[in-house]
């Protein structure tokens, strides 16, 4: 109950109460780069979100949508690896599984563009404000879900707070530069990556990465519980 | 339309928060409640008189481990009886079994030749227990090798009369072989050392297992044997004994190897053949169990969600697809993207058969260390679980409207039975 009161609750706070200031950083940070490398114009604007809490800033920069023929190529390249993930060593197939599932989805996002491109509901500046906003509830969930794995089963000591730390800076940093490298994706390359990129290479690596901080941590613990100076560290 | 597909998001939500914190709570009870122990560990008393069923299909590779195993383990072989079931088989294991009921008299053999003869194990299992002698049916796939004490920790629960069945814990032999069979140990340490003990502390509904397992022959007998129809009997037994009042029992010292799948091929015919036979039970139990009374709430509770635990990686397929399509509708805007969040960080820590806290509670009780390592693979097995699984669901519906035959196909073998290492026990 003292690691959770002491680290995960105000870490919790720290994400709900300050994000105002944490996004208008982050926006900030982010359109001077992207200001740097994409040479366009490069604003930051905000959305109303937790009432009462403030609003959240987000990079707003102008996009473009992809031809016919960008779209009709990648569709084409999809239903190639589609096909060809199908025959390709058995020994990979779940990470084979899981890229076909990212190739359907980009598959979909090409046929859009090619049957209904006027029709595609976001711009580079709705996907940046749902990439704020849902970037907030993942650093919010991984404080949640980290604080009681690492509560629960990691023994008291140095282990539970430094993999706690450490999965929440990840976590922090790593929706931090993936927002800046995902703008400039959309940017450079237009929308039609965009459904691929929230679905398959969003949220995912947040919490692939806080499994596996958890794990080498699990396993650090594990190593020191069976040494002479971890034995009766943890009455089971 | 799209309201609905929102509702079926959020529902999809609560479902996999239900099941994030019920094994939150299992995971909890193992690590810090006080734990129920095996009934060989309270008091040592006569033992029943027990037949071991191997119901067996074209075992020639392995089958000589588990009769060795068999025979080293620590049983009066006057209340010991050991029926072995070739099924068809096509390769040596007619003759191996022959062999050895030759040379040792407990061993007696049933071959199932007859093409007309419907094969699989729930109707070898039932032909193997008319011609048991024993009162206590305890049942070994053949690529298992028992623990020397394994019978006698099974056989003692009977002496509870409240208790139908009792299931051992599985661990995997060649769980370094490669990646998969890491994998799956740690499933494995995740189901078996805190699932299933979690249950079985709280009291809740541990699941018989179909092998490892033993249980109370007059119980299935009565109720006309095992159903040959079901691929899933070891499912079937579980709530079947369960909605009549019979205590299942797990005794996590009671330890068993298996040989794991080494190919993800032959893995995800295994699971889709469980995913199978598991929702083929969920159909037919599923509303008896919520209106059962011989069940307290909570036991209720945990039994549906166990009743719906193959199903809900299809539900979770369908809610995926259901995001794309409110994407590509423009309404994730109105979900203000916190959703997917709750929903992905729920699914990735239910993930497989096992979230991965529960995994790593499991690891540091049995010592693991840099096995570990590939916890994180779990994220990306998940999709190859959802597929399968799902390719499951579908074989039930459809099996269940048509009401056609299932055929029982075993898993791949992949160990060799080495004459140099097999010994006869004097």
């Amino acid at each position: 109950m003292l690691f959770l009161g002491i680290f995960v609750l105000p870490t919790l706070c720290l994400f709900l109460f300050f994000y105002p200031t944490i996004t208008i950083s982050l926006s900030s940070w982010g359109a001077a780069i992207l200001r740097a490398t994409t040479k366009t114009v490069v604003n930051i604007e905000s959305v109303r979100f937790i009432p009462g809490l403030g609003e959240a800033s987000f990079i707003s920069i102008e996009g473009t949508t992809p031809t016919f023929t960008h779209s009709l190529v990648n569709a084409i390249i999809s239903v190639f690896f589609i096909l060809l993930s199908t025959q390709i060593n058995r020994n990979n197939r779940p990470l084979m599984i899981y890229l076909s599932m990212g190739l359907f989805v980009h598959l979909v996002s090409s046929l859009f563009f090619l049957v209904i491109p006027d029709l595609f509901p976001y711009t580079i500046q709705d996907y940046s404000r749902l990439y704020i906003l849902q970037q907030i509830g993942t650093w919010m969930t991984i404080t949640v879900i980290s604080g009681l794995a690492t509560n629960l089963v990691l023994p008291t000591g140095g282990y539970k707070y430094a993999a706690f730390i450490v999965t929440v800076l990840f976590s922090f940093i790593f929706g931090c530069v993936r927002y800046v490298i995902y703008l400039y994706l959309l940017y450079r390359f237009t929308v039609l990556y965009m459904a691929a990129l929230y679905f398959i290479f969003g949220v995912l690596y947040d919490f692939l990465g806080m499994i596996a901080i958890y794990a080498i941590f699990v396993r650090g613990a594990s190593y020191r519980m069976s040494s002479n100076a971890g034995k009766g560290e943890w009455q089971w | 339309m799209v309201a609905i597909m929102k509702l079926y998001f959020i529902i999809m939500i609560i479902v996999m928060l239900v099941y994030m914190v019920r094994h939150i709570i299992f995971t909890y009870n193992r690590l810090y409640s006080q734990q129920r122990l095996s009934y060989r560990d309270i008091y040592d008393s006569d033992l029943p008189k027990i037949t071991v069923l191997l119901p067996m299909h074209n075992e020639g590779r392995v089958i000589t481990m588990l009769f060795d195993a068999l025979l080293k383990c620590d049983y009066d072989w006057d209340k010991l009886e050991i029926i072995a079931i070739d099924d068809h088989s096509v390769d040596a294991t007619g003759q191996i079994i022959d062999q050895y009921s030759s040379k040792y008299p407990i061993i007696r053999t049933l071959h199932r030749t007859d093409p007309d003869q419907r094969r699989g194990k729930p109707v070898a299992l039932n032909e193997g227990m008319v011609m048991s002698t024993g009162e206590i049916m305890i049942v070994f796939d053949a690529d298992y090798r028992p623990s020397k004490n394994l019978l006698k920790k099974l056989a003692t629960a009977f002496n509870d009369p409240q208790v139908g069945a009792v299931m051992g814990r599985v661990i995997p032999l060649n769980a370094s072989k490669n990646t998969l069979t890491n994998l799956l140990n740690l499933e494995r340490t995740g189901g078996y050392q805190v699932d299933q003990q979690a249950r079985y502390n709280m009291r809740l509904l541990p699941q018989y297992g179909g092998t490892v397992g033993a249980f109370r022959k007059s119980l299935i007998l009565h109720g006309g044997g095992f159903d040959e129809h079901i691929l899933a009997e070891d499912t079937e037994l579980t709530y079947r004994f369960a909605l009549d009042g019979w205590h299942i029992v797990y005794d996590n010292s009671a330890e068993c190897y298996e040989e794991a799948p080494e190919s993800w091929d032959a893995r995800g015919k295994q699971v889709r053949r469980w995913s199978r036979g598991h929702n083929e039970v969920m159909f037919r139990y599923l509303g008896k169990t919520l209106t059962v009374n011989r069940l307290s709430f909570f036991q209720r509770i945990d039994a549906v969600l166990l009743l719906l635990v193959y199903i809900v990686p299809f539900l979770l397929g369908l809610a995926f697809l259901d995001c794309i399509a409110l994407f590509f509708l423009g309404e994730m805007d109105i979900l203000t993207g916190w959703w997917i969040v709750l929903f992905v960080g729920a699914f990735n820590a239910w993930g497989n058969f096992a979230p991965f806290y529960e995994i790593a509670a499991g690891a540091l009780l049995d010592g693991m260390k840099d096995e570990l390592l590939v916890l994180p693979a779990m994220c990306f097995s998940f999709y190859f679980y959802m597929w399968h699984i799902s390719l499951g669901f579908f074989d039930a519906v459809v099996d269940t409207i048509t009401q056609r035959h299932v055929e029982w196909v075993k898993t791949d073998r992949f160990f060799e039975s080495d004459p140099d290492e097999t010994e006869n026990p004097t």
